[in-house]
This record gives structure tokens, C-alpha cells and sequence, in this order.
């Protein structure tokens, strides 16, 4: 566990939680900027420890939301093993999720690996290059996950899907063309979801086109 | 393809509405705003008392504000010294600075075209449904802004004060939202580079309270009636002269 943040909780809170109200907000941010300006060990003491599973309760969703982005201007990815713990814990809190998500596909390692390809076949999930985003694919299309039903697998494939959609970065969309063509019992709904969202968009017929394309779903039944 | 699917009607109408600068609004209002030695534009900035400190000496920088539910997202957000006590309601201090916006791409969103440009936009955003219909809109709206202002490579939004107090505020006044970028094209945070040599030369007199949420910031001594004329070109030599400027009834 990482003491330094546990001790600091209450101050991240109150830099990240809009609970707290803008001035708190401000003012909370304006001093760490002036605690690390004065004292750049103050940075990597903050921002340069590993993160354990076991972390995740330090902090507030809210803090963790502020923290994690402003960290990653200076330190790598967390580990998996955190990412993973937080983006469980924060099942109800899609706001968080999506954060995790635009950090992951974000960071400079991950991005190097995908080169723009707008017509590459899609990765299957087991050999997708990014071992965290791999496994919430897996489990989102898992034919195992105990107490699930498929409308509920359904919902989580497709909570997923809109994030990825949401980034369409080129390592967002080459994930979602892999959850889309894997194989499951609710791989006919899932597509229809997101061809849906596609129809919300309001795209021209050839960009729509495009874009099923680009996502594996082009002639599709519907 | 960074910001979802958008049609490409409305895309490349977003991108006709970004003026390079020195195309544009931004023009307008920083021919108005003063500048520094080297000719360049003006701003001000009011922070509360607490930090005045930080900018009495050369070395401070402006910090870029990533506060969840700011009208245009993360970033800096200042007032051009054209509107010098518009912004005063959120501090006694006024920090100067100068900024140089050549070839700055500029999101007008004071022109009700292109706010609806944006809000086109918006609705077309796989997310959009959470931003409008969750308790989490201030997380989905500040990414949803990032990612717009990401997407289009938007160095500044210009928009209308969404926060007034009455003989400081005007409707018409024009507040910037300011991007600092990553080298990936991202947003960064921490300290803004855009702004150079931010300095102390305001001192206000007055004090506010939140009312509505902040919406609205009630003045508590009430001294200052309308704007004192000729404000923007003092405070602009005071800048240049390392001076201060007490503004009083």
C-alpha cells in the first residue's frame, strides 16, 4: 500500500471533487502546483510510487480521476493489476472508467504499438497487444462469468463499446473491432447496439459505410 | 477519428468556423486589450489573495485549471485586458500577462452559429446520453469539451461570462479559455506556457460571495460603479512599468 497517497487522500479530494466546489478546487490545485514549483522532490514523491491493487481504496473516485491523469504527464501506466482493481471497483461509476480507458489507449507505450491502419483485420481479443485492455475484453465477452447472465454481459460489452467509440483513437477502435468480431452468444445484439449508435450520429450514407467498415460490421445482418 | 463518429457535413462546418489567428474575434478583442513591450496582447487573470504572492517576482506561471465542469474544459481561463474587471469576481488580485496568438486556431463560441455547431456535436457523441442524463455531467462535459477542443486542435475558446456580478460583469464581455498542449496533441496540466511574464498589477477592492452556486457572486462593499475609463491602458503601463494598479470606487 502506498502510505504517501493514503496520507494525502483528503487533499487530493479536495482537488478533484467538484463536491467541494470550485474555489476548494482551485485553491487545493494551486498550492500543489506551488509545493511541487518549490520542491520538485514533492513530484516524484506524489507521482512516482507503483500503485497495488490494494491502493484503490486511498483515494476517492473523484481523486483518483484528477490524480491519475495529472500523474501521467511524468510517470508510466500504473500496473495492470491496479487498473484492473480500480476499473472493477468502479462498476458504478462509468465516469471513472472512461478516464481508465482514455489513459490506457493514451499512454505514449501503448499508442507506439498501433500504427494507423484503417483497414487491418481485427486482433482476436486472446492476441490483442495491450494485456489490460485484452482482459476487460475477454471478460467482457467471457462465456464464463459466474452469475451473468448474457443481457447483462450484453450491457457490459456494450458499456465498453461506447467508450471505445467514444475515443475512436486508433488503439480504441482496433479494441473495439476485436469485440466486435469475437464470437459469443450476445455478439448479434452487441453489434446492433453500436450500429446504433452509429444511426444516432446522423452519418452520411458513405461515412457510415466507412465506419462499419472500419469496425468489422459492414453487411451485417441487422 | 478522435472524438467519435460526426458526419461530415457538420465536421467540416466546425472546422470552417475555427478561425487561424490573426483571422477572427480574437483579433478584436486583443487589438483592444492593451500589449507589452515586445507588442504583444494582454490578459488578466484574478486569483485570490493567498496567491498574489506568486506573482510579485518574474518566475510565475499561470496555472491551468482542471477543475471539473469549467464552461470549456481544462485549461487556462482569463480575461483579455480589453474586459479588465470582468473577471474580478473571483479574486482581489489581478495577474497580468502577456501572450502571443499568432496562428492560434480560435473557437468563437460567443456566436450562437457556433455554439450550435458545437452542440451538434456534442449530440452526436457515443457518451452524450451519460453527460445528459447521469448525476455525473460535470466529469462527461469536461471530457466531452476536452475531446472537442482536442479533436479540432482548438488553441482557444472565446465565450460569454457564465458567472457575473452586477457593476463588474458584462454579458458582452468575452472570457478565453486557453489550451496548453501535450507533444501528442492531448491537453496537458500543471503550469501554462502560453502566457508570458504573468505579474501582480491589480489590486482590487472588493470582496464577493457565491450566490447560486457561483452562478452568481454577490459584491460586498458595493464601491465600484461601472468602469472606470481608461482602465485597460493603465493597467497596461503599470504592467510595463512593474507598477500596480488599486482599483477603487
Amino acid at each position: 500500500m502506498n502510505g504517501i497517497l493514503a496520507i494525502a487522500a483528503e487533499f487530493l479530494d479536495r482537488v478533484g471533487n467538484p463536491a467541494h466546489g470550485v474555489k476548494a478546487n482551485e485553491a487545493y490545485a494551486q498550492r500543489l502546483a506551488q509545493l511541487v514549483q518549490s520542491d520538485r522532490d514533492t513530484l516524484g514523491i506524489l507521482a512516482g510510487p507503483a500503485l497495488e491493487p490494494d491502493d484503490v481504496d486511498n483515494l476517492s473516485m473523484d481523486a483518483w480521476i484528477w490524480y491519475l491523469d495529472w500523474r501521467s504527464a511524468t510517470a508510466p501506466l500504473p500496473d495492470d493489476a491496479f487498473l484492473h482493481a480500480l476499473y472493477q471497483r468502479a462498476a458504478t461509476e462509468p465516469a471513472v472508467r472512461l478516464h481508465l480507458l482514455r489513459l490506457v489507449v493514451g499512454a505514449p507505450a501503448v499508442r507506439e504499438q498501433f500504427p494507423s491502419q484503417p483497414f487491418r483485420p481485427a486482433w482476436p481479443v486472446g492476441e490483442f497487444p495491450v494485456p489490460w485492455l485484452r482482459r476487460l475484453i475477454q471478460l467482457a465477452v467471457s462465456r464464463d462469468i459466474a452469475g451473468q447472465d448474457v443481457p447483462a454481459r450484453i450491457d457490459g460489452a456494450l458499456e465498453l463499446a461506447t467508450y471505445l467509440l467514444q475515443l475512436s483513437d486508433e488503439v480504441s477502435l482496433q479494441a473495439l473491432q476485436s469485440l466486435l468480431a469475437e464470437p459469443w452468444p450476445g455478439r448479434s445484439q452487441l453489434v446492433t447496439s453500436v450500429r446504433d449508435m452509429l444511426t444516432v450520429a446522423d452519418l452520411e450514407e458513405d461515412l457510415m459505410r466507412a465506419w462499419q467498415d472500419r469496425l468489422g460490421i459492414l453487411g451485417e445482418q441487422r | 477519428m478522435i472524438g467519435g463518429p460526426v458526419p461530415a457535413r457538420l465536421d467540416a462546418a466546425i472546422h470552417a468556423a475555427i478561425d487561424t489567428f490573426p483571422a477572427g474575434s480574437l483579433q478584436v478583442v486583443a487589438s483592444k486589450s492593451g500589449t507589452d513591450p515586445n507588442g504583444l496582447p494582454l490578459v488578466i487573470k484574478y486569483v485570490p489573495t493567498q496567491w498574489g504572492a506568486s506573482y510579485l517576482s518574474a518566475g510565475g506561471q499561470l496555472k491551468i485549471s482542471t477543475t471539473p465542469g469549467f464552461t470549456w474544459g481544462t485549461g487556462t481561463y482569463v480575461a483579455p485586458l480589453a474586459f479588465p474587471l470582468s473577471s474580478m469576481i473571483f479574486g482581489r488580485i489581478g495577474v497580468v500577462a502577456a501572450f502571443d496568438p499568432t496562428a492560434w486556431r480560435v473557437f468563437d463560441a460567443t456566436l450562437p452559429t457556433n455554439q450550435a455547431l458545437y452542440l451538434a456535436w456534442l449530440q452526436r457523441q457515443p457518451i452524450y446520453r451519460l453527460a445528459a442524463m447521469t448525476a455525473h455531467s460535470a466529469y462527461y462535459n469536461q471530457f466531452l469539451r476536452d475531446e472537442f477542443r482536442i479533436r479540432y486542435h482548438i488553441d482557444s475558446v472565446l465565450f460569454r461570462p457564465d458567472q457575473h456580478s452586477a457593476g463588474y460583469t458584462s454579458s458582452s464581455d468575452v472570457w478565453m479559455a486557453v489550451t496548453d498542449w501535450r507533444p501528442d496533441g492531448t491537453i496537458t496540466t500543471g503550469d501554462s506556457a502560453r502566457f508570458v511574464d504573468p505579474r501582480l498589477t491589480v489590486l482590487a477592492e472588493e470582496e464577493f460571495e457565491d450566490q447560486l452556486y457561483g452562478v452568481y457572486r454577490r459584491p460586498l462593499l458595493q464601491l465600484t460603479t461601472g468602469r472606470p475609463p481608461g482602465l485597460t491602458a493603465q493597467i497596461a503601463a503599470a504592467y510595463a512599468a512593474r507598477k500596480i494598479v488599486r482599483v477603487s470606487a
